[in-house]
């Protein structure tokens, strides 16, 4: 009993270490953005030899929404003769061809690439599509966002440094205000983006691809394999593949999209449980590599370590649950004294994991926002939602490797009204 | 600046203009116009890369010292007669629907000094009532669980707590003689963790609140608002849940203590950074010469 006891004390000793690591790391962030000197990409760089890229919108049943991105294509700022669209008609089942072949009548550098056969999801439409893409530089819209006339110059225009892999742009919610969850998502995501992604450029730590709004090498792409078809994020296995071969990364903060963001909670259970079985399925690839690289600093090999590990948190603050009830009911609550106290500010400041309440608000702040914040203390009721799923995703991928499984690729659900 | 008002001018001719279409039928269009066109003169630094000017580190410090050392200082060196006046007002409290004899104040050593709880008699959960919940926290969370492919926030908070009331159950199913607590422990682990609160609170508010640009004085006024919130919040939920477990025995120390226990006390601490804040940004976001650019 004694050993059962001693290990359920290390383990919530742990976790309460676990947790302040990443307090202070969002700390730093926050700081960092809002004090620190920022970190410009390549936004001022003037060059009328621009270059050749090729627009890849992977789209599976996107009827709702396949209308209005490739309206906004056509209407980019960026010479016609040097770039092409290649939408990805992915095994859509509704009218999503239709509208490719209305558009690709009109306009000659719209290309669909419709795919009846194969494997299905995002990675093996990437790489079919890679297959035929003209350009070497290959920018990426999911199909519910709305790319503004000038973000295709502001992201290619960063591959004219050499190192540059890949690059992301920022992603901004357009259905802010319908309900609720579309409120916090918004501010979320600001402080996903505002604050961590722009910290991590300043810091030269790691920025992450995204997958959307981002673009990247086509011919590094292919050289490491493409895009594995078994992983749910392609986006941060790019990542790290990129920073692992001595590429770079980056943020481009004022390169920004908008995207339309879950409307219902049950579309945005889906969406965490994946992005974190394909992160924890990133993770248990790229951990060893990570630690072992030749390309890394210290700092960014510390900071890929972290966000390599982000989405574990919530399963252990879940499993911290029960060791708690264990040694609640074995009469061990004197270790939670004080120290408890503790385990609740460093879980309180993960808030399920995306971002504490001091780096949202910060982002808020800086982006102008007022009345909204009024809503941080809502996050709080997402805390344990978002530990839930969370965990529930990284556990999935604990069980792919023992089960010896494939996932399969699960599309976000739109919530766009048509026009007319 | 000559510029500057050369702009004004104009575009107050222009809303003078607006304003004569406007005695036709326009109105909606003057009103917008009016309140956009000035806001237009003023050139704000785009959102992507603007940043407020770091302060010193004697700043830091200062407000360090004064918001969260100060404070903290308050805290303990008077904790003890917080948690005394507590104490009193929890057994005045209780005197109205228990038996006064029955509810005893106590000193349990605490840090430097007395920490003061309200002690008495608690009561086991027999056997049927154990039971009961349980099968009444399986079905909940089966019901819950099963009713909706997606578990909702306002899905997952039931969950959690029928869960946690589920394992206490059991536990007094199989393992009646052995629940390691009573009430007095029960309240001494309640009030330390309160000490424990109003001490963090000073110190996260303090550091929350290091960005922005607000007068030591207003962070001093939240900060002891948020902590007086602490104080009465803290007094009425113990007396709560000194009354409940009396009444419906030891069977939910677990929930309270975990779920309803300081896990709550954040919801306030965020809510007073977020009113504070909402304040700031509407008084700041127009200040042209707050934010500044790169670096």
């Amino acid at each position: 009993m004694e050993l059962a006891i001693l290990i359920l004390r290390t383990y919530t000793v742990l976790e309460i270490l676990i947790l302040l690591v990443y307090t202070v790391r969002h700390f730093t962030f926050t700081f960092n953005r809002i004090f620190g000197e920022q970190r410009l990409y390549y936004q001022d760089i003037v060059d009328s030899e621009l270059d050749y890229v090729t627009i890849l919108v992977p789209m599976h049943n996107e009827e709702k929404v396949a209308r209005d991105v490739l309206t906004q294509l056509t209407q980019i700022d960026y010479p016609k003769d040097k770039f092409e669209v290649i939408p990805i008609n992915d095994h859509s089942k509704d009218g999503t061809r239709e509208i490719l072949d209305e558009f690709a009548a009109q306009y000659p550098y719209i290309k669909p690439l419709h795919r009846d056969t194969g494997g299905r999801g995002k990675p093996h439409g990437l790489n079919d599509a890679m297959a035929l893409a003209t350009g070497n530089i290959m920018i990426v819209f999911d199909a519910d966002y709305i790319p503004p006339k000038g973000i295709i110059r502001d992201i290619a225009i960063c591959f004219k440094d050499p190192q540059v892999g890949a690059v992301m742009g920022r992603v901004i919610p357009k259905n802010t205000g319908t309900n609720m969850l579309t409120r916090l998502l918004d501010m979320e995501r600001s402080g996903g983006y505002q604050i961590d992604q722009q910290a991590r450029h300043n810091m030269v730590l790691i920025p992450q691809y995204g997958g959307t709004v981002g673009g990247f090498r086509k011919d590094v792409a292919l050289s490491m394999g493409g895009f594995n078809p078994n992983l749910l994020t392609e986006d941060t296995e790019l990542t790290f593949l990129l920073f692992l071969k001595g590429w770079k990364v980056v943020y481009a903060n004022k390169a920004e999209c908008y995207e339309e963001s879950p409307e219902d909670w049950g579309v945005r259970a889906r969406q965490i449980t994946r992005w974190s079985r394909g992160h924890t399925q990133v993770m248990l690839k790229s951990l060893k590599p990570l630690l072992k690289s030749k390309h890394l600093a210290f700092k960014e090999k510390v900071d890929g370590l972290l966000l390599l590990l982000i989405y574990l948190i919530p399963l252990i603050m879940i499993i911290g649950i029960p060791v708690s009830l264990a040694l609640f009911f074995l009469g061990e609550m004197n270790i939670f004294d004080f120290i408890f106290i503790f385990v609740l500010v460093a879980a309180y400041n993960s808030f399920g994991n995306f971002a504490p309440f001091y780096q949202i608000g910060t982002a808020s702040y800086i982006d102008g926002v007022t009345d909204r914040i009024k809503l941080l203390p809502l996050f709080f009721f997402c805390f344990l939602f978002n530990v839930l799923y969370i965990s529930k995703g990284a556990a999935s991928a604990f069980l792919d490797i023992i089960l010896k499984r494939n996932p399969e690729w699960q599309k976000t659900a739109r919530f766009r009204k048509q026009n007319g | 600046m000559a510029e500057n008002n050369e702009a004004v001018h104009l575009s107050e001719n222009y809303i003078d203009f607006l304003f004569l279409q406007s005695q036709k039928k326009h109105p909606v269009f003057l009103r917008s116009a009016q309140k956009a066109i000035p806001d237009k003169i003023k050139i704000h630094y785009h959102r992507s890369y603007r940043k407020l000017e770091q302060h010193s580190i004697a700043h830091v410090l200062f407000s360090m010292f004064i918001l969260a050392g100060l404070v903290d200082y308050f805290i303990l060196t008077h904790y003890s007669q917080i948690t005394h006046i507590i104490s009193r007002v929890a057994r005045a409290v209780l005197s109205t629907c228990l038996s006064p004899e029955l509810i005893q104040i106590e000193a349990k050593p605490y840090l430097m000094y007395n920490a003061y709880i309200v002690n008495l008699p608690g009561r086991y959960p027999s056997l049927l009532l154990s039971i009961i919940v349980a099968l009444v926290s399986i079905v909940v969370i089966g019901v819950i669980y099963y009713s909706k492919k997606a578990i909702e926030p306002k899905r997952v908070w039931p969950v959690f707590i029928f869960f946690i009331t589920l394992v206490s159950s059991l536990f007094f199913i199989f393992f009646p003689g052995f629940f390691p607590y009573d009430l007095e422990i029960f309240s001494e682990m309640y009030i330390k963790t309160e000490v424990g609160i109003w001490v963090i609170i000073p110190f996260i508010l303090t550091i929350a609140f290091l960005p922005f640009r607000m007068k030591l004085l207003s962070k001093f006024l939240v900060i002891m608002a948020t902590l007086f919130y602490s104080i009465v919040f803290a007094c009425a939920r113990y007396i709560v849940f000194l009354y409940f477990l009396r009444s419906a025995t030891y069977l939910f120390m677990a929930l309270m203590f975990f779920m309803f226990g300081p896990f709550l006390d954040f919801i306030y601490i965020v809510g007073s950074y977020s009113l504070c804040i909402t304040h700031s940004a509407k008084k700041n976001q127009k200040d042209v010469e707050l934010w500044n650019w790169l670096y």
